[in-house]
């Protein structure tokens, strides 16, 4: 007992920020995970999503300033994330190219384009400050930012308080969004198509239903939901646009659809726990006591469980069984 | 039904392709590239042919500029070795990344260690580059035989994993702890002790001033004459690109599908290694936390562009490192963002994977592709 | 279509064996007219011309790749066809997607279940139309499907998830399918190829009652006891062409039959007579399952000497193709033996899930796990690996997608499986000048056109690709060499050239089990001529001591049937052993 305490172990996790900021970081990986459940569950792998949250950064910043609305910026991103969504779906769908060569090249092009053009527009300085526009009048050429709200009365509760009702507007919007994902998926009949399509495509074209369609807007759902989760990183949690600032946040996203067995919740729920791995990190940063030394170390535990999540250690996980494989009708059966 | 557990659905989905013959869609890919590059230029208020002309001065127009040019090429080569070896097994090495850099720590640390003469030291470090390398991707391949975990993910997370392990090694901690690799004499400094030997420049001074173009030229050739002896000369690489074009066939022949795939990540894995090795002990002579930081990512693209042949591979290289040195001096004298380089790298990559783009051309009498070979079976 | 309703009772006791209906009055309920629909260089079906009426079952049969299945993927707008027409009720319509056809009547069960295993039955069955809204109401579909269910007697449980089901109950779920849909006229393909007996009389019920109903029927097979018992007109396809249309009360098993497999013009094969050894390849109650968990091999017992050919004569999937598969090491045996000179071929799994040889102890030599050694290496070499040092060839049915790898040069080919050996590499290094030496040997021996060793074998035509699989298994000098269809798709002349080459090798002592779906081939080939049937060898005959009726009957499943006799599927001759 004495050694948790001595060690900074206990003071880290008895700390409300640690918990409250495990919800903010899971917020960033949740929405391009459900996105990800989505476009998988009717067949098509969205390595891109890295590219598409990056592109969401720079976009919300760039229409933030110039439209002086952060709801504007979001919209973009979210808008922008579509689009480059339906560039992949277009190679992968129509073109039957591997999906991954393709998602590897969006993902290389996006982060060129938004470090080109950041020093481009805004010079060697990079994106001006930021601004929250209801702390007083912002300047023009400001980035304004979505604050985080302060849940009425509710936020002054000790620890939960902090933890779950002073959260940016995004984090319930994420909850809302898992939910309906859920729903979407599960109980609706486009879901249940795009179910079919992930699993036997050809099922379900000699049932009538039409696979290229389906498989679009699956991919496109998962880039406008990348999207929104860019215009979040920027406008929400840092408040600026730095190159790279993603930092593999897509990449796991997609360990977390893994680890989460294809579902919303399931996303979600391994969202949490990377979303942990990389609050603890931050946390330890501040926190005095030899866990501090093994901070970069403990950074890597998401990394790790998801190759055991992969290798199937717990438990076989099964993938949609067309993910991945264009759907050519034309083929032998 | 094997004895090794690969399930032949597992393995045909990884991709196994043989495009036209011909350097065409690899040329076309990087006009395409160029052309889109140039409009992004355009557009953003500059001017393109100043910013080509810059870059091809900057790779090209002086002895120095040469030299540099291969400099940049060497790691690249090799590491486009790897990838270029892992796909002619059907396997997609995104984990070359994490491979040099896990084979430069442990490089990098028999480097600073033991104090040999060069002539030992330097074979031996290269060796513990190389059992690093082979020993990440080995990992990769042998969950991907025995327990279907797609290479893709698990190597894009060994990057991740390879990325904070060298953090924590070479970087001090919040409170002023050095790392356990980091050299005490800089503190703050994220790097290792300096290397107790390097490798020969082989270009005279007379020629090159202030060349730095080292003995690591040879070994990434030497190595690509590896890489092609290994896949067409010897039984192994028999076997190992039979997996890769047609596992069954390969089953019915008795080749365990399974075994080879592993046997081609731990080379490949190997060449991955050997990049790291040659540029610590040719370039930068210490590890630091900005040691090849897209060597791998650039690989993929080399490896394509070079359609996974060794000559396709080293001339590939040669025009990533032309973009890389080039792009710093169209950045420095045109101010033009080197950035530039990493879009048209992304633009190469997929005009490549998005082939059809190109037949499509080629079909509406575009651009002239020669007779194309029949696919190999891809499920 | 305005019949009165006949319960399922009435149906099955007024024991109709063969629907009796007069001439069929109106158009028919679907035609194809002249239909051409080509890939590539091949044509799979050359102007196909069928009529199917309401009311009625219609057989399609012929033998595999003879088109059939291409045209109904035509006829159920999977496929476009190049020529040719579809006609409804003598309308002609064009369907461009399967939606078309669905929605213009047209419902298929296919031969490969379109069922997706993760989902239940009610959403597989409603998939495509769901009951309406946006949200999907389960508890609706699941009432609609407990209604059809009821209604046409085809038990099912809408709740259950179909990979949990049996075979039989999952062709169940796609006839629900079809009949949800509202289709009116129902094409089978090859349904019975994976029921058990009992399945396909309860399937046959179902299928006559839907006829009374007023449906249109077409049923795809190639198993002529079940064509003469539930259809009333057959047409049967060869090659890509129809080459015949008859009335089931007015033909037999065996004009069917001649129909189907065609005389072919076979050029006469010198044969002297058969110089005997030893015997080499001995299998005893060997059991395999098929891929859908059915078994397939059913304790079939095979002996095959030295010096001569054994045929399998049997109608394709009758187990013919899980037989070889687990001879060569590419399928697990669930039980019995198979050694070729006392060494065991079979991979089976024991109880712990570990894969094992069973030991032979009367032979001298076994494959007895040896330490970790011995493990260790049974890593790295696979199943058939060992069957090839066993002293087994094999020529595989599928060349391109099995027995070649296309983007291999022609020499490259020559060496699949025997890269390893001394005599074409030395510690793992490939020696070129020798590969090339046996390539041009064989590529010579075997009259591969055109004669270039380094020409990627995918460039070759069929034949001649067959060639370069045939030149390479025969010349490894097997104990046991095993040929399956090896002339399946080769023109007269190179079919000839393979022939021969058989003789030679049986002339030199080779034991030769061949597997062809030709009977004339068979016929003319083989010394011994072994009948399959359900997985089971019925009957072996010397060669020239039956005459092809009789072997084709039996491959067909026995006894003569006559148009009165019931389906009765427990056939009394299908027992143990052979």
């Amino acid at each position: 007992m004495n050694w948790l305490i001595n060690s900074g172990v206990w003071t880290t996790l008895i700390n409300a920020d640690l918990w409250q900021s495990t919800l903010r970081e899971s917020t960033l990986l949740a929405l391009p995970a459900i996105g990800g459940v989505i476009a998988e569950r009717s067949g098509v792998v969205n390595i891109a999503m890295e590219g598409m949250i990056l592109t969401g950064c720079f976009i919300s910043v760039f229409i933030s300033i110039h439209a002086h609305n952060a709801a504007a910026g979001l919209l973009a991103a979210i808008a922008l994330g579509g689009a480059m969504a339906a560039v992949l779906a277009f190679a992968a769908v129509r073109l039957k190219a591997n999906q991954i060569i393709v998602g590897v090249a969006i993902n290389l092009v996006a982060l060129g384009l938004t470090s080109y053009l950041n020093v481009a527009v805004w010079g060697q300085n990079g994106a001006p400050a930021s601004c929250a526009p209801s702390g007083g009048a912002c300047k023009s050429g400001q980035i304004l930012t979505i604050p985080d709200w302060s849940v009425w009365q509710l936020n002054k509760i000790p620890g939960v308080g902090q933890i779950f009702f002073q959260q940016n507007p995004i984090f319930y919007l994420m909850l809302l969004l898992v939910v309906l994902a859920h729903v979407f998926l599960f109980r609706t009949k486009i879901g249940l198509r795009i179910r079919a399509v992930g699993e036997h495509p050809r099922a379900a074209d000699t049932a009538g239903i039409n696979v290229q369609a389906l498989r679009y807007l699956a991919v496109i759902l998962s880039g406008m939901l990348s999207g929104l989760a860019g215009g979040y990183l920027a406008l929400a949690v840092s408040g600026t646009f730095n190159d790279n600032m993603t930092s593999g946040a897509g990449f796991i996203a997609l360990a977390a659809v893994i680890f989460g067995k294809w579902t919303p919740f399931g996303a979600f729920g391994a969202t949490l726990l990377f979303g942990f791995g990389l609050a603890l990190w931050h946390t330890l940063q501040n926190t005095t006591g030899p866990v501090q030394d093994y901070s970069t170390l403990i950074a890597a535990l998401p990394y790790v469980l998801t190759i055991v999540a992969l290798a199937g250690f717990v438990g076989r996980a099964t993938a949609p069984a067309a993910d991945g494989i264009p759907y050519d009708p034309a083929e032998a059966a | 039904m094997s004895l090794v557990s690969v399930d032949e659905d597992t393995v045909q989905r990884g991709f196994s392709y043989e495009w036209a013959s011909g350097a065409i869609i690899p040329v076309t890919a990087v006009v395409l590239a160029l052309i889109i590059g140039a409009l992004i230029v355009r557009v953003s208020g500059s001017d393109p042919w100043n910013a080509y002309s810059q870059l091809f001065n900057g790779a090209f127009g002086s002895a120095y500029n040469i030299s540099e040019t291969l400099v940049a090429a060497i790691p690249l080569i090799l590491a486009g070795l790897s990838v270029a070896f892992a796909f002619r097994a059907g396997l997609f090495n995104i984990g070359a990344q994490g491979q040099i850099l896990i084979a430069a720590l442990l490089s990098a640390w028999v480097g600073y260690s033991l104090n040999l003469p060069g002539v030992i030291l330097i074979p031996l470090a290269l060796i513990a580059g190389i059992l690093g390398g082979a020993a990440a991707a080995g990992l990769a391949g042998l969950l991907k035989a025995w327990r279907g975990a797609h290479e893709v993910i698990t190597t894009i997370m060994m990057n991740y994993i390879a990325l904070y392990l060298s953090q924590y090694l070479l970087e001090s901690t919040p409170l002023g702890t050095p790392g356990p690799m980091q050299q005490h004499a800089q503190p703050g400094f994220p790097g290792t002790p300096p290397l107790n030997a390097s490798l020969p420049i082989i270009v005279p001074s007379s020629w090159v001033a202030n060349g730095r173009l080292h003995a690591g030229l040879i070994i990434a050739l030497v190595a690509a004459l590896l890489f092609w002896f290994i896949l067409w000369r010897t039984t192994l690489g028999y076997k190992i690109r039979a997996v890769g074009l047609n596992p069954k066939a390969a089953a019915y022949g008795g080749i365990n599908v399974g075994w080879n795939i592993v046997l081609a990540m731990l080379i490949a894995g190997a060449f991955a290694g050997l990049a790291a090795g040659v540029s610590l002990f040719g370039t930068e002579h210490q590890l630091t936390d900005t040691f090849l930081p897209t060597a791998g990512f650039d690989a993929i693209a080399v490896a394509l562009l070079g359609r996974n042949t060794a000559p396709g591979v080293i001339l590939g290289a040669i025009l990533f490192g032309a973009f890389e040195h080039g792009g710093a001096l169209m950045q420095s004298s045109a101010g033009i963002s080197s950035h530039l380089i990493e879009i048209l790298q992304g633009l190469i990559i997929f005009f490549i994977g998005a082939d059809a783009l190109v037949r499509y051309l080629a079909r509406h009498g575009v651009i002239h592709l020669p007779r194309l070979q029949r696919k190999e079976a891809v499920a | 279509m305005d019949h009165p309703e006949i319960t399922r009772e009435e149906a099955a006791e007024t024991q109709l064996t063969v629907p009796t209906r007069g001439t069929p009055t109106g158009p028919p309920a679907i035609e194809a007219v002249s239909i051409v629909k080509r890939f590539g260089a091949l044509i799979a079906n050359n102007r196909v011309s069928l009529q199917a009426f309401p009311g009625e079952i219609l057989a399609l049969v012929g033998e595999n790749g003879a088109g059939k299945s291409t045209l109904m993927n035509v006829l159920s707008g999977l496929l476009q066809p190049d020529e040719g027409e579809i006609r409804l009720k003598g309308q002609a319509v064009r369907f461009r997607s399967p939606r078309d056809a669905i929605e213009h009547g047209i419902g298929m069960v296919h031969q490969h279940f379109m069922l997706i295993p993760k989902l239940t039955v009610a959403e597989n069955v409603v998939l495509g139309h769901e009951p309406s809204g946006v949200l999907f109401d389960q508890r609706a579909a699941r009432r609609k499907v407990a209604e059809l269910s009821e209604a046409y007697g085809l038990k099912l449980d809408p709740a259950e998830r179909v990979e949990a089901l049996s075979v039989g109950l999952q062709q169940r779920v796609e006839i629900l399918k079809i009949l949800y849909w509202g289709s009116d006229i129902l094409i089978f393909d090859e349904p019975t190829a994976v029921l058990t007996p009992q399945e396909t009389r309860e399937l046959f019920v179902v299928l006559r009652e839907l006829a009374i109903k007023g449906r249109a029927i077409i049923f795809i097979t190639h198993k002529l006891k079940e064509v003469m018992a539930i259809s009333n007109r057959i047409t049967v396809m060869r090659a890509g062409q129809v080459v015949g249309h008859l009335t089931t009360v007015q033909t037999s098993p065996a004009e069917i039959a001649s129909k189907m497999i065609g005389h072919e013009v076979l050029p006469e094969v010198h044969k002297g007579p058969a110089k005997v050894g030893d015997p080499v390849l001995e299998v005893r109650d060997l059991d395999v399952l098929s891929d859908r968990g059915v078994p397939a091999v059913r304790g079939l017992s095979l002996e095959i000497r030295g010096g001569e050919i054994v045929g399998i004569a049997g109608v394709e999937g009758n187990g013919q193709t899980e037989l070889v598969e687990a001879l060569t090491g590419l399928r697990e045996a669930q039980g019995g033996t198979a050694t070729v000179n006392g060494i065991e071929l079979l991979t089976e799994f024991e109880q712990n899930g570990r894969a094992s040889r069973s030991q032979n102890h009367e032979a001298g030599r076994s494959h007895r796990l040896r330490g970790f050694g011995e493990s260790f290496r049974r890593l790295t070499k696979p199943a058939p690996a060992y069957v090839r040092e066993a002293g087994v060839s094999y020529v595989p049915e599928d060349r391109r997608e099995r027995g070649l790898v296309l983007s291999y040069s022609v020499a490259d080919n020559t060496i699949l499986g025997i890269q390893s050996t001394p005599q074409f590499s030395r510690a793992g290094i490939l020696n070129f000048g020798r590969i090339q030496r046996w390539a041009r040997t064989l590529v010579t021996r075997f009259d591969v056109r055109p004669p270039k060793t380094n020409v990627p074998v995918g460039t070759l035509s069929g034949g001649n690709q067959q060639k370069v699989v045939v030149a390479r298994e025969f010349s490894e000098n097997p104990a046991l060499l095993i040929a399956a269809q090896p002339t399946r798709g080769l023109d007269v002349g190179a079919a000839q050239f393979v022939h021969e080459r058989l003789v030679e090798k049986r002339d030199q002592g080779t034991a030769i089990l061949l597997v062809s779906a030709e009977l004339d081939e068979v016929m003319a080939l083989a010394d011994q001529i072994a009948v399959i049937y359900e997985g089971q060898i019925m009957d072996v005959f010397e060669a020239g001591t039956a005459n092809e009726d009789e072997i084709g009957l039996l491959m067909t499943g026995g006894a003569q049937h006559t148009a009165e006799q019931s389906i009765d599927l427990e056939a009394p001759a299908l027992s143990q052993g052979s």
